[in-house]
């Protein structure tokens, strides 16, 4: 996984969040390397989504 | 020699002499493209975009009533009637050798859907749209179909599809996913408004739509066979994508999107597009169909032909029709008929039977339904509730209308709607004098702008 898709899988194991809140984040990533990223974090089994639309990761750690 | 430009292009032509298109030369973002082009009032091609640098984007191409004209080359009002006219007379299409939509072409490992420049489109997207797509696809017994289905990027070589309502494509999916194979389909964007016209059309099952653009362009459409599919797409596309829609099912997330009810819609479940093969020209113009507005203004004519046709059936005389923008050119249709006795209800009855349709106002010629407060003065003289307002229990309806409540139904369960209809013509027995207009007497003599 490159460096920014693991940044991106963080983002979504510490808090649900809204694709376009990842978007406004990494602004300063080029376009096609955030697709790039995007894509690699879409391929995680445990990659959630809620009712509201956000997406989230599950870490299989129990509070 | 310069290939004579038709479709997609010819348009964005049509556009520029009609003054209705800006060019903006400052490179632009995938991620403010929707932005600036919701910011214009015209349409918009983006010449320069970042990172992209062969690309460019166009927007808001069909975004009003008037510039949908263009597209049908008539006048804004008769849009409707040429609709219907041009859609009985379909032109097969003819194929041909080679097509600048295939000028490029990535395959195999090659295949990757972030060198093309999909926009990042509203905010709660699931993720970057292709929002205007002609997507085709093939059966056995009932021939080619062709429909407009929105694609979420997934990944560099996959994207979700909206398949969720009961569609023709719906169907041969289905029918693939029943003997566990794929559906092989070819998404093609950038192709002239007439054709996503004929595509977002419910034709019947065995009517095919390429035939159908070809009556709306008054000439056959040019097809070429697809690089890796046994398909064919309009050749003067601006892209292809060739692929298959996996034989998963409904299992993959896919939304939210600004949907054509101009609500942000909910995460739907879906199947997956798998791209195997990319083709375009040399110069492509990525077509990002700007949401809400483009999607309504192309659902009105087919919502509006579709009242005309009712109306035949119901043999009442249609003067004018409009499916609202405001109801997203699909909840809403209001008429103008030329009334005998008896034939307000007859229209309002006919029209509340079109689709999804839930609110009908049917008034007389002398109103000029495009203009509101001529329609307001109608309703507010010519009806009384208890004998002019119609209301149909329990009709079909669609499921993103949030007033359904289809969220207490469970999975699987179809919601119904009340529909009201109001007949605002004239009441029989009520003397036409009593509705003579105010006229200011000398008018016709004098103009103010004489005087000067
Ligand atoms: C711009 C646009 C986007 C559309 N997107 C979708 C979509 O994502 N899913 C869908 O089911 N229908 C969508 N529609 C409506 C279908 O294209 C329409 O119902 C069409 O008749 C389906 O074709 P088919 O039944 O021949 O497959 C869209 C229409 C337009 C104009």
């Amino acid at each position: 996984m490159t460096k920014l898709a693991q940044k991106l899988c963080r983002e979504l194991q510490s808090q649900p969040t809204q694709f376009h809140d990842l978007v406004i984040k990494y602004k300063n990533v080029s376009w096609p390397l955030f697709l790039r990223a995007w894509g690699e974090v879409r391929g995680c089994d445990n990659l959630l989504r809620n009712d509201d639309g956000s997406y989230s990761i599950e870490t299989g750690e129990k509070n | 020699m310069r290939r004579e430009e038709t479709g997609f292009r010819k348009f964005l032509e049509d556009l520029d002499k009609a003054g209705q298109l800006t060019r903006i030369k400052n490179s632009v973002d995938c991620r403010h493209l929707s932005a600036l082009g919701g910011d214009s009032d015209k349409a918009v091609v983006f010449e320069n975009i970042a990172d992209y640098p062969n690309w460019r984007v166009a927007t808001a191409l069909v975004s009003n009533r008037d510039r949908l004209a263009i597209a049908m080359r008539c006048d804004p009002k008769r849009i409707a009637f040429e609709f219907e006219q041009k859609s009985s007379k379909p032109i097969d299409p003819v194929l041909v050798n080679s097509a600048p939509c295939q000028e490029v072409i990535m395959e195999g490992d090659e295949v990757d859907l972030t060198r093309i420049p999909i926009p990042m489109m509203h905010l709660f997207d699931g993720g970057p749209y292709i929002s205007g797509t002609f997507a085709i696809s093939d059966d056995l017994n009932h021939g080619r179909n062709v429909g407009c289905y929105r694609l979420m990027y997934r990944s560099p070589t996959e994207t979700g599809i909206d398949l969720v309502s009961p569609s023709d494509m719906r169907y041969y999916y289905q029918k693939a996913l029943d003997k566990k194979e794929p559906l092989p389909i070819a998404i093609a964007v950038g192709v002239h408004p007439l054709d996503m016209l004929a595509a977002s059309y419910k034709a019947p099952i065995d009517v095919d739509e390429l035939s159908l653009a070809g009556g709306l362009r008054g000439t056959p459409l040019e097809l070429v066979k697809c690089k890796t599919l046994d398909l064919e797409v309009p050749a003067d596309a601006e892209l292809i994508l060739e692929g298959e829609l996996l034989p998963i099912g409904w299992v993959a997330d896919e939304g939210p999107f600004g949907e054509f009810s101009q609500i942000s819609g909910d995460v739907k479940w879906n199947p997956i597009f798998r791209v195997k093969c990319i083709t375009h020209r040399k110069d492509p113009i990525f077509y990002m169909l700007q949401m809400p507005w483009e999607n309504d203004w192309l659902a009105a004519p087919v919502t509006e032909a579709a009242g005309l046709q009712a109306l035949r059936v119901a043999s009442v005389q249609a003067v004018d029709i409009r499916a609202p923008v405001g109801s997203c050119g699909y909840w809403s249709l209001i008429a103008s008929i030329k009334k005998r006795p008896g034939e307000g209800k007859n229209a309002v009855a006919a029209l509340l039977s079109v689709a999804e349709v839930k609110f009908v106002i049917v008034t007389d010629d002398d109103i000029n339904i495009h203009n509101q407060d001529d329609l307001d003065w109608a309703i507010a003289f010519r009806v009384q509730a208890d004998q002019d307002a119609l209301i149909l229990k329990g009709a079909r309806a669609k499921h993103i209308d949030p007033s359904v409540k289809s969220w207490l139904l469970g999975k699987g369960g179809l919601p119904t709607t009340d529909k009201l209809g109001i007949d605002a013509t004239i009441p029989e027995g009520v003397p036409k004098h009593l509705y003579r207009r105010i006229k200011i007497f000398g008018q016709d003599l004098v103009k103010l702008g004489d005087l000067t």
